[in-house]
C-alpha cells in the first residue's frame, strides 16, 4: 500500500466535523427518497397484488356459482312437468313410467326418479294416498330398473321431498355421501294444464357433475375450491388434506360467515389465514351460492399466489440497497472532493500560522471556492511583504540602536574608568545604574538583532567538527562569579571519557550554553546547584544543563520557547530579563542540526538538554571543510545560503 | 463518524423493517377445535372410533342341508361394503374390522327352538339364543367351537357380533348392562316400548344382529336384501333405530326408503350422523 493511500486512510478514519457533516447530509439526502420510494413501490405492489389476487378468487368463484346455480335451475327446470291435460287426476302409469324412462335416459346424473300421489284423487274408484309412490325407476350398474310392483312402493308423506313440492315449492335436500359420490334429492310439483299439482316428481341427482368441476378449478398451479353445503357439510375440495366429504366445518369461522351471507373478498384482515385443509398459509375469499345457500371458497396458497410478488418485491429491496451502498460508495469521494479546497485552505493558513507564506493553496473546482484559494494565495503574499517589512524594520532598528548604545557604554566606561575626573559616591552610584541600565538594553537590542537575524534566515553557523567539551568548560569558568553572587555551586562534572567531537559552530555552541547555564543560575535560587555534564547516545553529542531551581510549571512549559515569553512566577517576579534567550537558544541548537527539550518539575528544578549530530570519522577535526546546514526557502530565495 | 453511524443503522434498520413488515402478510390462525369422536347414537359414553365385529354362520341343526355353499364369500362380500359404507359415512373417524367364524356353526338344536312366533320385529328371539349359544361354545374355553385366536380384537375397539342365519328374520340391537332383571324395567328406564327389550346373557358383544342368509345370497326373495340391509342391521347395534312403520317411511336413508337401495347408493342422513357425534 503506498504511502500516499495510507495517509489518505488515516486521514479519512481520522475524519473530519465538516466532512462527517457533509456525508451525513448526503447519505440521509440520498437515501430517504430511496427509502420512502422503495417502501411506496412495495405498498402499491401489494395492495395491486392483493386485489389482483381478490378479483381472481371472486371471479372463479362467481363463475362455479353461476354453474351450480345452472345445474340446479336446469335439473329442476326437468322436473317441472306441466301436462296437457286440465282434469285432476294424475298422469296414466304408462306415460309416468315413459316419463321416467325419458328422465333418466337423458339425464345421466339422475340415479333415481319417482312420482307421488299427491292424494285426494279418485283413480279406478280408489282413492289415492298422499305421498305413495306411483311409479319408480332406478339406475343401476348402468342399466334402467323400472319398479311396478305396488308393493315395493314406499309412501313418502312425512318427508320434505314431498310435502314442498305438494305445497308448490321446488324442493333441493341436503347433499349426501354415498360409494359412489355426493348425491342429493330434487323434487318439483307437475302440473295439468290449469295449473293444479296432480303429482311430484322427486330425482335423486348425482352431484359428480359439480364435485367434478370444482375439482378442475385452478387458481395458479395449487389454488383451489371448496363446495360446502348450507348444512356446513364439505362436498368437495381439491385440496391435499386429509379431510374427507361430509365433514362438519361449521365450526370453521368463515364457513360460518359465508353461510350465512357474508362475503369474503380476500382483502380482509383475516382473509391470510391457516388453511383448515392443508394447515399451510393461504389467501382465501368465499361467497355464497343465494339461491340453494351453498358456500364456494377459494383457496390459494400464499407461496403460490405471491410467488410473482416475492421475485419483484426482492428485487425492489435489492435495488434499494444497491442504491444505498452506491450512495455510501460515492459519499465520501462527492464529500471529499468539497472538503478537499477547504483542507487545502486549512492547511495554508497552518503554514501562515508557522510563519511560512510561501506555500500556495491550489484548488481547481472551477467555482467559488477556487476564487477563495486565490484571494487566500494573495493574502499570504501580503502577509509575507508585511512580514518582511516587519523584520526589516525590527532589524534596521536594533542595527541603529546598537551604535549609540555602543557609545554610550563606551563614554559610560571612560566616565566611570575617572578619564573624567574623580567622581563622588553618589556620582559613581547614579552612572552604575545608567551603565548597568544600557547594558541591558545593549543586550535587548543584541537579542533582537539575533532573532531577527534568525527569522530572515541570517544567523550563519559553521558546522565543522568541535570539541564541545572545552566551551563547556569555559562558559563553567565564565560565568562562575556570577554564580558566586548567589552562593550557588556551579560545576561542569565532564562526561564520558573520550567524548566525540559534535558537528558544531563552537561561537553558536557557547552562546546557548551560556544563554542556558545564565537562565539556570538565574532561575535558581541562593546556595543551589547547577551542573553541566556531557553524554554520547544514539549518534549525537547531548549537552544537559541541570539546576535545582524553581522549575517550571506544566502551563509554562507549554510556551517555553515562544518569543518574549517570560515565567512570571513570586520567585521570579523581580528576575530581568527579555524573554528572547530561550528563542535564541532553540533557533542556533536547530541551525546547527541538533534538538533540544528539557525536563522539569516545579519547585524541584529543571534540566535543559540539547542534541548535536556526532561529526562523522571522515571529516578531521582540524579540517577546514565546512558543512552548508540546512538553509529555510526564504534564504534560498534570496540566494543568501551561506552558512 | 458517530452520527453516520447511527445514520447508517438507521437506514438499515429501516430497509429490514421495509423488506420484514411492508407487503408481508399477517397470517391469521384459527384455533380448528379437534375433530369430534363418533358414538353410539344419542349415547356419547359409548365412544365408536373403531367397531370389531365377529362374523358367524349359524345354521339350526335342522336347516344344515340348507347351507349356502357360498355363505364365507356373501357374508365377506356384505362385511367389507359395510365397511366402506361405514369409513365414508364416518367420514374416515370410525373404522370398522371383522373375523369371520372359519366353519357355519350348527346349533344345538332345531330352528324351531330358536325362532320366535312372530317375525315381524324381525326374530329377536334368534338373535338372543344364536348369540347366547355362539358365546358358550365359541368363546368358552370348554365350548366345543373354542378357538383361541379367534377374534382377538382390541380391548377398545366396540364389539358386535354379527351372525347370518339359516332361517327367518333380521333385527339388531344393542346390548346394555342392566342392574334390572324385568324387561319392563328395564323398557322403563331407557324409555323404550316394553317389546323392544330382550333379556339376553352375552358378555362377549356391545352390540350384536342377525340376518336371515337367504336375503344376502338371494336379496331378491327380501323386501329388502343384500349389503344394503346387512348394514342396517348393523346399524342397530350402535343404536340407530328403524325410519319406518310399514309403508310410511321417515327418512330416506339406509335406515328408512334407502334400504332398498343398492348400499352404493344409500347413506345415512345428517340427523343421525349429529346423533353418532360427527
Amino acid at each position: 500500500m503506498s504511502i500516499d493511500i495510507k495517509l489518505y486512510l488515516i486521514k479519512f478514519l481520522k475524519g473530519s466535523k465538516l466532512r462527517d457533516r457533509f456525508m451525513l447530509y448526503f447519505i440521509i439526502l440520498s437515501v430517504t427518497p430511496v427509502l420512502i420510494l422503495g417502501g411506496m413501490a412495495l405498498y402499491l405492489l401489494d395492495l395491486a397484488h392483493r386485489e389482483d389476487v381478490s378479483r381472481l378468487e371472486i371471479q372463479l368463484i362467481d363463475q362455479k356459482i353461476e354453474e351450480i346455480e345452472k345445474f340446479f335451475s336446469d335439473t329442476l327446470g326437468i322436473l317441472e312437468i306441466r301436462v296437457d291435460f286440465t282434469q285432476k287426476s294424475f298422469i296414466p302409469l304408462e306415460s309416468q313410467n315413459f316419463i321416467l324412462r325419458g328422465l333418466m335416459s337423458e339425464n345421466p346424473a339422475f340415479m333415481e326418479a319417482s312420482f307421488m300421489d299427491v292424494g285426494g284423487l279418485i283413480v279406478n274408484d280408489t282413492p289415492t294416498i298422499a305421498g305413495n309412490e306411483t311409479s319408480r325407476i332406478s339406475r343401476k350398474a348402468g342399466e334402467l330398473e323400472l319398479i311396478t310392483d305396488p308393493i315395493r312402493f314406499a309412501n313418502f308423506s312425512r318427508l320434505r321431498k314431498f310435502s314442498e313440492p305438494a305445497a308448490g315449492k321446488n324442493f333441493i335436500g341436503d347433499v349426501y355421501y354415498t360409494i359412489s359420490g355426493p348425491r342429493t334429492t330434487l323434487a318439483a310439483p307437475v302440473r295439468n294444464g290449469n295449473g293444479d299439482i296432480i303429482q311430484v316428481l322427486s330425482a335423486e341427482v348425482k352431484l359428480s357433475q359439480i364435485v367434478r368441476s370444482i375439482k378442475s378449478a385452478r387458481l395458479g398451479t395449487s389454488g383451489y375450491l371448496v363446495l360446502i353445503d348450507k348444512e356446513g357439510s364439505l362436498i368437495s375440495h381439491r385440496g391435499v388434506g386429509n379431510i374427507d366429504p361430509g365433514t362438519d366445518l361449521l365450526g370453521v369461522s368463515r364457513v360460518r360467515e359465508v353461510l350465512d351471507g357474508g362475503t369474503l373478498d380476500a382483502l380482509g384482515e383475516r382473509d391470510r389465514y391457516l388453511s383448515f385443509f392443508e394447515s399451510v398459509p393461504v389467501v382465501g375469499a368465499g361467497k355464497q351460492i343465494p339461491k340453494i345457500k351453498w358456500g364456494v371458497f377459494a383457496e390459494w396458497p400464499i407461496s403460490d399466489a405471491d410467488s410473482v410478488i416475492q421475485d419483484i418485491r426482492k428485487q425492489i429491496v435489492l435495488l434499494v440497497l444497491f442504491s444505498i451502498l452506491t450512495v455510501l460508495v460515492l459519499a465520501p469521494l462527492f464529500v471529499a472532493r468539497l472538503v478537499m479546497p477547504i483542507r487545502k485552505l486549512e492547511e495554508g493558513v497552518s503554514e501562515i500560522e508557522k510563519g511560512k507564506f510561501e506555500k500556495e493553496v491550489k484548488i481547481d473546482t472551477g467555482d467559488e471556492l477556487e476564487d477563495l484559494g486565490s484571494a487566500f494565495n494573495k493574502m499570504a503574499k501580503g502577509l509575507k511583504r508585511l512580514k518582511e517589512l516587519q523584520e526589516e524594520f525590527v532589524f534596521i532598528d536594533a542595527h541603529d540602536l546598537r551604535a549609540p548604545v555602543t557609545v554610550i557604554k563606551g563614554y559610560l566606561s571612560m566616565v566611570l574608568g575617572g578619564d573624567t575626573g574623580p567622581l563622588n559616591d553618589k556620582m559613581k552610584d547614579y552612572l552604575g545604574e545608567t551603565n548597568r541600565a544600557n547594558e541591558r538594553l545593549a543586550k535587548l537590542v543584541e537579542d533582537l538583532l539575533e532573532v531577527a537575524r534568525s527569522e530572515a534566515g541570517r544567523i550563519e553557523v559553521k558546522l565543522i567538527p568541535t570539541d564541545i567539551k572545552e566551551p563547556a568548560v569555559e562558559t563553567v569558568r565564565e560565568l562562575k562569579p556570577l554564580a558566586d553572587e548567589k552562593s550557588i555551586v556551579i560545576s561542569y562534572i565532564g562526561g564520558e571519557e573520550g567524548l566525540p567531537n559534535a558537528l558544531a559552530d563552537s561561537g553558536r555552541f557557547k552562546e546557548a550554553l551560556v544563554n542556558l547555564v545564565s537562565n539556570a543560575i538565574k532561575y535558581t535560587p541562593e546556595k543551589g546547584e547547577v551542573k553541566i555534564f556531557q553524554e554520547a547516545r544514539g549518534g549525537e553529542v547531548i549537552t544537559h544543563v541541570k539546576d535545582n531551581g524553581f522549575g517550571i510549571s506544566k502551563e509554562a512549559q507549554k510556551k517555553l520557547f515562544e518569543k518574549f515569553y517570560r515565567v512570571q512566577t513570586k520567585e521570579t517576579r523581580d528576575i530581568t530579563g527579555t524573554g528572547l534567550g530561550l528563542f535564541i537558544v532553540k533557533q542556533l541548537i536547530e541551525k546547527m542540526g541538533g534538538k533540544i527539550w528539557f525536563e522539569s518539575e516545579e519547585g524541584k528544578g529543571s534540566t535543559f538538554s540539547f542534541s548535536l549530530k556526532i561529526a562523522p570519522n571522515v571529516i578531521e577535526s582540524d579540517s577546514h571543510l565546512s558543512l552548508r546546514a540546512k538553509s529555510d526557502r526564504s534564504r534560498t530565495e534570496r540566494g543568501n545560503l551561506k552558512t | 463518524m458517530l452520527k453516520i453511524l447511527v445514520a447508517l443503522i438507521f437506514i438499515f434498520g429501516a430497509l429490514a423493517v421495509i423488506y420484514l413488515y411492508l407487503g408481508v402478510p399477517n397470517i391469521y390462525s384459527e384455533d380448528y377445535s379437534e375433530l369430534p369422536i363418533p358414538h353410539a347414537f344419542g349415547d356419547p359414553a359409548r365412544p365408536i372410533p373403531e367397531i370389531s365385529i365377529a362374523a358367524f354362520y349359524f345354521v339350526p341343526q335342522n336347516k344344515t342341508n340348507n347351507i349356502a355353499e357360498n355363505w364365507k364369500e356373501t357374508l365377506e362380500d356384505s362385511l367389507a361394503k359395510l365397511q366402506k359404507f361405514h369409513s365414508i359415512e364416518f367420514l374416515g373417524r370410525s373404522k370398522i374390522s371383522y373375523d369371520i367364524y372359519d366353519a357355519p356353526i350348527v346349533g344345538l338344536r332345531e330352528s324351531v327352538a330358536y325362532d320366535t312366533n312372530d317375525t315381524s320385529m324381525g326374530n329377536a328371539q334368534a338373535l338372543r339364543r344364536a348369540s347366547e349359544e355362539i358365546e358358550e361354545r365359541v368363546f368358552d374355553k370348554n365350548g366345543d367351537l373354542y378357538i383361541p385366536e379367534f377374534w382377538v380384537s382390541k380391548k377398545e375397539a366396540y364389539p358386535v357380533f354379527a351372525i347370518m342365519y339359516e332361517g327367518v328374520g333380521s333385527t339388531g340391537g344393542v346390548i346394555y348392562e342392566s342392574g334390572f332383571e324385568l324387561a319392563g324395567d328395564i323398557a322403563k328406564a331407557l324409555g323404550l316400548p316394553e317389546g323392544n327389550i330382550f333379556i339376553v346373557d352375552v358378555e362377549r358383544a356391545d352390540g350384536f344382529f342377525l340376518i336371515n342368509r337367504l336375503c344376502l345370497t338371494s336379496p331378491s326373495q327380501c323386501e329388502s336384501g343384500g349389503p344394503t340391509l346387512f348394514a342396517h342391521e348393523f346399524y342397530h347395534t350402535i343404536g340407530i333405530p328403524d325410519e319406518y312403520e310399514g309403508k310410511l317411511q321417515t327418512s330416506s336413508d339406509i335406515m328408512g326408503a334407502g334400504r332398498f337401495k343398492d348400499i352404493e347408493e344409500t347413506y345415512l342422513d345428517k340427523r343421525k350422523v349429529k346423533k353418532l357425534g360427527l
